[in-house]
């Protein structure tokens, strides 16, 4: 009798800790679950954390790069960016041979302008920004989220930050970089520093983020470099100042505007 | 020899010096005329072979296909229709050769430069190969599949030699950035001298850097054994190619002098958009514009002489400019051949009244003159071609090299100057309309001496 009742309790306590291991497994894992970040999503907050949806954006961007065999060269930018309707306007103000001259996007069309011969020029958003390590692209809004799916991810430390370093690849084979590798900031996710791979897979460039700034419920980086990762010692520095999301009137983004204001 | 003609011979000798001075005149005339024309037919033909050489061919076939994005991409998938084509066109040409080619920036170092990349088969490219001046290294490297052959001023520039790897950036067929590591076999002579030469790399190997299907590539490139039957040939192709594919209507490089007009300007714009057509159908690129959506390859054909419209328009303005030159001379020279004709009646008319009393007739006075003036205007003529025959030849040895933007007019740094025949004999027949012309009045006057008051006459 006592050695039955003895093994009735061994299976109700064998019974009693096994459920309470599943249990505090379930939970773990159901909390674990939680925390496990959704990787698209911070594609979109990155997206988002630097797109102005409600207003316009204007800056006065300084460009500085150097070049180990022709020296440095500066360009002062004036920027003028509308979001919600993917139109910038950057205007040359510095070197003087290059004032007036200028980009212009209007419905996914890219113009170079010169004033000198008063031409329009279609141009694309992946070609190099004057001479420098920027491209075209590198001023219009962050499409990230919709050009790019997360193939890895891992947590780091980058300097002091926490950050997360996702490796994306192309959805497409028209997006300019085929494979970038970001380093994003856990809160608020933005990006530190972006490395970008041909289809080769060889590293191309090289951007560091150093800096933002908060402007409304967006950010701005406020400076970045870029290195050219392919030549030797040739890198670029942009500066943005001025920054203002005052709107804009809807003539600053036509070519009109552009050639008035080089009058 | 007819007396007369005899006579008239014996005559041009009397004024030696008269007679040479008047000769050179005419001698100035024809050798500026010949030597201008054979100049301008000479840089025809430069230009020709050396925008053939760079382009590598007479006739270009290129094609474009439409993304599923709707992206615009430089590719010819579709070959079946453009061997069909060309089997129409076989006896007239000597090569075909298939080509893929881009922009591309080649790094080494810290040196850059952008400069084309031309891919080949160099197995069906042998007189590519066999024409390439080397000055460094061999082109024994060309087993090597990353194998790239280099021009002498891009080597310099990024400071590489033959045996050294260089990168290269360049975009794939849709846009993707991509880096390509080549091995530099053989460094050539620009042999255009004014940089246009490319460099040249495996088919396949720059095919799969542009993401380009095996087999495939963008252009097509026919050499012809006869440049007359270029745009015959063309037509050919573009004809079959019209009623089974889709193809972009053919466009020509046009010149225009500019003015400030609006009209004007509006031209300029047409023109700069033809022209930025014409680059892209033959080197490929973006070149984007409002036309409705295809399937399959379109296709675009271009000859050496669409480029040509410029060239040409330029040749024929200095060519007009050369005839007038040559007109205002020779009226200058009519005007003296009448004079000298005229003082030539004055001292002879006792001997032209002898001659007429001795029974000569009035037409063979005249005839003497006209003779003449005939030996006079030959003579300048033919000293005026051995002059420019000499001053050719001499010119045509001397190799300009420090000029590069005369180099595309020139055959390996040397002016070419080829006569026309048929343009030095049009000048000899308007050269002796002209002296005849000029010397038919004083021979008329000459001719109607009455012989009694030419023996009386005392000048």
């Amino acid at each position: 009798m006592v050695r039955k009742a003895s093994v009735k309790a061994l299976v109700i306590t064998m019974a009693a800790v096994l459920c309470a291991l599943l249990m505090t497994a379930s939970v773990a894992l159901a909390a674990s679950g939680s925390k496990a970040p959704d990787m698209q999503k911070i594609l979109d907050n990155i997206d988002k954390l630097s797109t102005f949806p409600n207003n316009d954006f204007s800056a006065v961007m300084t460009i500085v790069s150097e070049d180990p065999k022709k020296g440095v060269e500066k360009h002062v930018v004036r920027m003028f960016r509308r979001d919600r309707e993917n139109k910038f306007l950057l205007l040359f103000q510095e070197p003087e041979v290059m004032k007036g001259q200028g980009y212009l996007l209007v419905d996914d069309n890219l113009w170079f302008y010169d004033p000198e011969s008063r031409k329009f020029t279609h141009t694309s958003m992946k070609e190099n920004f004057s001479g420098t390590d920027a491209k075209n692209s590198d001023f219009s809004q962050s499409t990230l989220a919709k050009d790019y799916q997360v193939k890895s991810w891992s947590e780091a430390k980058f300097y002091n930050y926490d950050v997360y370093i996702l490796e994306l690849e192309a959805r497409n084979d028209e997006v300019t970089y085929p494979t970038l590798k970001l380093w994003v900031n856990k809160e608020p996710n933005l990006v530190l520093k972006t490395e970008s791979y041909s289809l080769s897979g060889r590293l191309l460039r090289s951007a560091l983020i150093p800096n933002y700034a908060k402007v409304g419920s967006a950010y701005v980086a406020t400076s970045m470099i870029l290195i050219d990762e392919l030549v030797a010692g040739k890198k670029t520095q942009i500066t943005l100042k001025n920054i203002s999301i005052q709107n804009l009137p809807d003539s600053v983004f036509t070519k009109s505007y552009m050639e008035r204001v080089n009058r | 020899m007819k007396p007369i003609v005899r006579i008239a011979f014996r005559n041009t000798q009397r004024q030696r010096k008269r007679s040479f001075l008047l000769g050179g005149a005419i001698a100035f005339g024809v050798l500026v005329i010949t030597i201008i024309n054979a100049f301008t037919a000479g840089m025809i033909v430069n230009v020709k072979n050396n925008f053939s050489f760079i382009a590598g061919g007479h006739i270009f076939i290129s094609g474009k296909e439409l993304s599923d994005s709707g992206r615009v991409i430089t590719a010819i998938n579709d070959t079946a229709i453009v061997d069909e084509s060309l089997k129409l066109v076989e006896p007239f040409v000597k090569k075909v050769n298939k080509r893929s080619s881009s922009l591309a920036q080649l790094i080494f170092g810290s040196w850059e430069t952008n400069h084309t990349i031309e891919g080949v088969d160099w197995q069906k490219e042998e007189e590519l190969a066999a024409k390439l001046v080397i000055t460094d290294g061999s082109l024994e490297g060309l087993a090597k599949p990353n194998a790239m052959v280099l021009p002498k001023p891009i080597a310099r520039r990024l400071g590489v030699v033959a045996g050294e790897t260089i990168l290269a950036r360049l975009s794939t067929i849709t846009g993707q950035q991509n880096v390509g590591e080549f091995y530099v076999t053989a460094i050539v002579e620009d042999q255009t001298n004014f940089g246009a030469t490319s460099a040249y790399v495996h088919l396949d190997y720059l095919n799969d850097l542009l993401s380009l299907n095996s087999g495939s590539y963008q252009m097509i490139l026919l050499f012809l054994h006869d440049m007359a039957t270029m745009d015959q040939v063309s037509n050919v192709i573009y004809g079959y190619l019209k009623e089974h594919a889709e193809v972009d209507p053919r466009v020509q490089l046009d010149l225009y002098m500019g003015s400030n007009k609006k009209e004007d300007a509006e031209k300029e714009e047409e023109i700069y958009e033809a022209e930025r057509k014409v680059m892209a159908q033959i080197f490929g690129g973006g070149y984007m514009n409002d036309e409705e959506p295809w399937e399959g390859t379109k296709f675009a054909v271009m000859t050496l002489n669409d480029f040509m419209q410029p060239v040409m328009a330029m040749v024929g303005i200095l060519n007009t400019v050369a005839l007038v030159v040559f007109l205002i001379l020779l009226v200058i020279i009519m005007v003296g051949i009448t004079n000298t004709f005229r003082m030539i009646l004055i001292e002879r008319t006792r001997e032209i009244g002898t001659m007429r009393s001795f029974g000569m007739q009035q037409k063979d006075v005249r005839n003497i003159f006209l003779w003449e003036a005939v030996f006079i205007g030959l003579g300048g003529a033919l000293s005026g071609l051995f002059l420019a025959w000499v001053i050719m030849t001499v010119v045509g040895f001397i190799k300009l090299d420090g000029y590069p933007v005369l180099q595309f007019f020139m055959n390996n740094g040397h002016f070419t100057f080829l006569i026309q025949p048929a343009s030095v004999i049009m000048n000899l027949l308007i050269l002796l309309v002209m002296t005849l012309f000029a010397a038919y009045m004083p021979a008329r006057a000459a001719a109607r001496l009455r012989p009694a008051d030419a023996l009386r006459a005392h000048y």
